[in-house]
């Protein structure tokens, strides 16, 4: 399943997984994806945080830049905002001395795109001697090319069949992802939200340097980005690198995202995405929805729909799973995620593989009165206060290691989050109630934008 | 983790560092277990590894995915409890718990946060000894296993590397293991049997590693243990598995929007002598984006979003070479072809001293990150042991990556790799890649095989 808010487009792939690989591992995934805490995060600038870490040996840089693919206008070909983001690490001017991976011969360096932001980090080892001289290195870097793109043309072109690569690599070989694509344009046209982040191959085709430059001029500013540093780091030196190169650099107008929740389709819709593949191997049915919500304050908010979904992802008793695999027997597994897509809207996504001869519109009816029957009950105090408890010591968890922490802080800054929300995590958890959950509860059973899609094995692959 | 095969890679030679200076050092628990455990007083949870010195060949032949069905089942907790209940103990308790096995070796894993770890063990002892085994989960999970190999070799980059090392690992157990059809065919009494001969209380190394102190270790892997059976190895040893060794280049055409290819070589890499050189060769071969492959194929030719190699462990073969890739159908012939000329380049002339220092740069960012992981380090450090290492040679791995010379890394380029390659094409038209023979399903590969052997 892919969300389509978190969907991340990287500059660069971990080995494939080999089919023969002999090895098989599971492990237990907890409820609660890795969020952000407070952590032993010095603000050595106003958006530059330093994780001070004495005993680490290698440097982390994280440059964050709220530019994603919701920036992306309707004049700009699809993608463009990861197409920079291959520009910005891997391009370089003509004496091909400057490119990211390549800054240090030991480091390592990736970055990726999401819906709200692009995300560069930069780890080489820490060497006492040279420590100082290379934390500059790397933050001149970022700092140079949000200033300025500079890529020679020929360079350009390369990393656009670099991104076509990317694009037959990730979604030609994969019906899953060409299906989640139809079920977004099919409930958001014309909304960021209902296209492909990564663009389709006609925009990959037509991208130019300067489509990708202008997307950088517009966004790439020094009031649109945050820095996190992780490793054995002095806070005032990396203040005065702060000072140094990204002071200087001049602040541009960026607009905020309220326009694009004009434009948002919540009028009730109810849609069917059938599709088979030769290449799909288990059936999946899915529901989705994106419906209107009065939610309240949103961070609380984002909160209690995180143990909403923790629930009814969960194996206790009025679960998603309990109800739909064990109780009914519909279903193989089931797996829910909710994101908050603006002005107040929520998008559900209900997956099921459902058990041999289980139709569709039996397990659709099935997940519509689960999500029914369990707005009307509301969730137990006791199971709210036992998932809390369990997302309260995760941060703590988080907290408690610095190059998590670190991460942590990066990934919320590319959430769109703010630093003030990042020091107030725990304590919005601590606001979650069963009355605090409910209005999602309500919202997610009630009217919307509905779609269900079928996504099959083709017959000849049975 | 790369950690496992460089700690497997330690020599004998390796000077050992003072005992004080140690991390990891020889302990016992109160029941007389020996036990490795290394002290990491700042990480923030702590890690159990067991590591039996058996494997998928101890199943009888077709069995082998028993392991896997085995491991996934320890997620439905022991017998007797409520169905879900042991899922939601296992969230409460921030416990991370894994088991996976391959030739020679199996292992289960678990970690928690220091002030949960002695709770967190008592649950992973209690479904390790005694799991919940429901012919309907079985039947459930043996096809979700089946249809998840099935759809991985839909991608053609996956499928070549199927391919090719099918074709060099022969009929063995680690391909048997994921074979759909053989996981379908797999009954509960298939699992119970492959859970009661390997995990066993006997014939494992065991390593910790975390805040935890000696005696909350030691008690952890009394309980772990002890209610295990003792271990009784299979009457019959595995018949001998005839493999091929190239060159060789099989070519599957189909309808794919990338060329997948896959190369296997065998190597004369042997752990633990040969594993750090060796890992720090392959660095330089396609270890990274700026490695001489990805150099090459990605950023001269603009033909691929990614290429990798990498030196395998689970195969129950010394190390063999791996070359992965996806690549622009339109220009794949021609990088084909560089590739091999790269490679050929890297095999006669070696390695510059920048590439030497940018690849023993990341393999020392790589160590250390898993250093600061107990779970990793518990594996890596039982990995090591079980190899024969001392606790001060696992200690002297960083040091051992620092000396290692451009000339050391040089001659193992020239000694320790091969020629040898079997080369897997996923295409849609065969021409142009000179195959030695051409299938257009796997159903073929056998007879294709059976020609070059014959």
């Amino acid at each position: 399943m892919v969300d389509s808010r978190s969907l991340q487009l990287a500059l660069s792939r971990r080995p494939a997984v080999r089919a023969c690989a002999a090895a098989m591992i599971f492990a237990f995934a907890l409820a609660f994806p890795r969020a952000a805490s407070a952590a032993p995060e010095a603000q050595v600038y106003p958006n530059v945080f330093l994780v001070a870490d004495a005993g680490a040996k290698s440097v982390k840089v994280w440059l964050v830049v709220k530019a994603g693919f919701r920036d992306e206008t309707d004049a700009e070909p699809g993608g463009v905002a990861h197409y920079l983001e291959h520009l910005f690490i891997v391009g370089r001017g003509g004496d091909r001395k400057d490119s990211s991976p390549l800054l240090f011969a030991n480091a390592d360096a990736n970055a990726f795109t999401t819906y709200d932001s692009t995300a560069y980090w930069h780890k080489f080892l820490y060497k006492p001697e040279t420590a100082d001289a290379d934390l500059e290195t790397a933050f001149r870097f970022f700092c140079d090319r949000i200033a300025a793109l500079d890529v020679s043309a020929d360079e350009a072109r390369r990393e656009r069949d670099v991104v076509m690569q990317e694009y037959d690599w990730r979604i030609s070989s994969s019906p899953q992802t060409a299906f989640n694509d139809a079920n977004n344009k099919l409930l958001q046209p014309g909304h960021p939200l209902g296209r492909p982040g990564i663009g389709t191959k006609d925009s990959i085709r037509a991208y130019t340097l300067e489509d990708a430059r202008k997307f950088h001029d517009r966004l790439y500013a020094k009031n649109n980005v945050a820095f996190v540093v992780h490793g054995p780091v002095d806070p005032a030196k990396l203040k005065a690198l702060a000072e140094k190169y990204l002071a200087p650099l001049p602040e541009k107008p960026i607009a905020g995202h309220e326009s694009l929740d004009a434009l948002l389709h919540l009028e009730p819709m109810d849609a069917l995405n059938e599709a088979s593949d030769a290449k799909v191997k288990t059936k999946l049915v899915r529901l989705e929805k994106t419906v209107p919500a009065k939610l309240g304050e949103r961070r609380v908010a984002d909160a209690s729909g995180d143990v909403a979904t923790a629930y009814m992802n969960s194996r206790l008793e009025g679960s998603a799973y309990d109800e739909l695999v064990d109780r009914l027997e519909l279903a193989r597994s089931v797996e829910i995620s909710r994101s908050p897509i603006g002005g107040g809207a929520v998008w559900l996504t209900f997956d099921a593989e459902p058990e041999e001869g289980v139709t569709p519109a039996t397990l659709r009816a099935a997940m519509e009165d689960y999500l029914s029957k369990l707005a009307k009950r509301g969730m137990d105090a006791a199971v709210v206060d036992r998932l809390k408890a369990r997302a309260i010591g995760r941060l703590a968890e988080i907290a408690d290691d610095k190059d998590g922490a670190a991460s942590a802080l990066a990934f919320h800054f590319a959430a769109d989050g703010t630093y003030d929300e990042w020091q107030r995590r725990a304590e919005v958890f601590a606001e979650v109630s069963p009355k605090s959950i409910q209005p999602m509860l309500d919202a997610l059973a009630g009217p919307g934008r509905e779609l269900l899609g079928v996504l099959s094995p083709a017959s000849a692959a049975n | 983790m790369r950690f496992l095969t460089l700690l497997g890679a330690m020599a004998a030679a390796i000077a050992p560092a003072g005992a004080a200076d140690l991390a990891t050092r020889a302990a016992t628990s109160p029941g007389g277990v020996a036990f490795t455990y290394t002290a990491m007083p700042d990480a923030t949870e702590s890690a159990v590894a067991l590591l039996w010195r058996h494997g998928l060949e101890t199943a009888p032949a077709g069995k082998e995915g028993a392991a896997a069905v085995a491991a996934y089942l320890l997620q439905d907790g022991p017998a007797g409890l409520p169905k879900g209940e042991f899922a939601e103990r296992v969230g409460d308790l921030s416990l991370n718990m894994g088991a996976f096995a391959k030739i020679g070796a199996t292992v289960f894993y678990l970690s928690a946060p220091a002030k949960k770890f002695a709770a967190a063990a008592e649950a992973a002892a209690s479904v390790l000894a005694n799991p919940r085994i429901d012919e309907r989960r079985v039947i459930r999970l043996r096809r979700r296993l089946a249809e998840a190999h099935r759809q991985q070799l839909v991608h053609p980059e996956s499928l070549a590397g199927h391919i090719a090392l099918s074709a060099m690992l022969g009929d063995s157990a680690a391909v048997r293991a994921n074979d759909p059809a053989l996981i379908e065919a797999l009954s509960p009494a298939d699992v119970e049997a492959w859970r009661k001969l390997n995990f066993s209380r006997d014939d494992v190394v065991v390593a910790v590693a975390g805040a935890a102190d000696e005696a909350a270790f030691g008690a952890a892997i009394d309980r772990l243990l002890a209610p295990l059976g003792a271990y009784a190895p299979p009457p019959e040893a595995p018949a001998p598995v005839k493999r091929l060794a190239g060159p060789l280049a099989i070519v599957m055409e189909a309808d794919v929007p990338q060329t997948g290819l896959a190369i296997v070589m065998p190597t004369r890499v042997a752990a633990p002598l040969d594993g750090a050189v060796a890992a720090l060769a392959n660095q330089t071969l396609g270890g990274g984006i700026g490695a001489r492959l990805s150099k090459a194929l990605r950023q001269d030719l603009g033909a691929t979003y990614g290429v990798s190699s990498s030196l395998e462990r689970d195969f129950g073969v010394p190390f063999p070479l791996v070359v992965e890739s996806a690549l622009d159908v339109a220009k794949s012939a021609a990088a084909l072809k560089r590739l091999r000329e790269e490679y050929a380049r890297w095999r006669a002339d070696g390695v510059g001293e920048d590439e030497v220092e940018a690849a023993r740069g990341q393999l020392l960012q790589e160590e250390d990150e898993a250093r600061r992981d107990p779970v990793s380090m518990a594996i890596s450090v039982g990995t090591g042991i079980a190899r024969g290492l001392s606790p001060a040679q696992i200690d002297a791995v960083d040091a051992r990556i620092v000396a290692l010379t451009r000339a050391d890394v040089n001659a193992a380029i020239k000694d320790k790799f091969t020629d040898q390659a079997i080369t897997a094409i996923v295409t849609p038209k065969a021409e142009g890649f000179a195959a030695d023979c051409v299938i257009h399903a796997l159903s073929e590969l056998p007879a294709c095989l059976a020609k070059r052997t014959n």
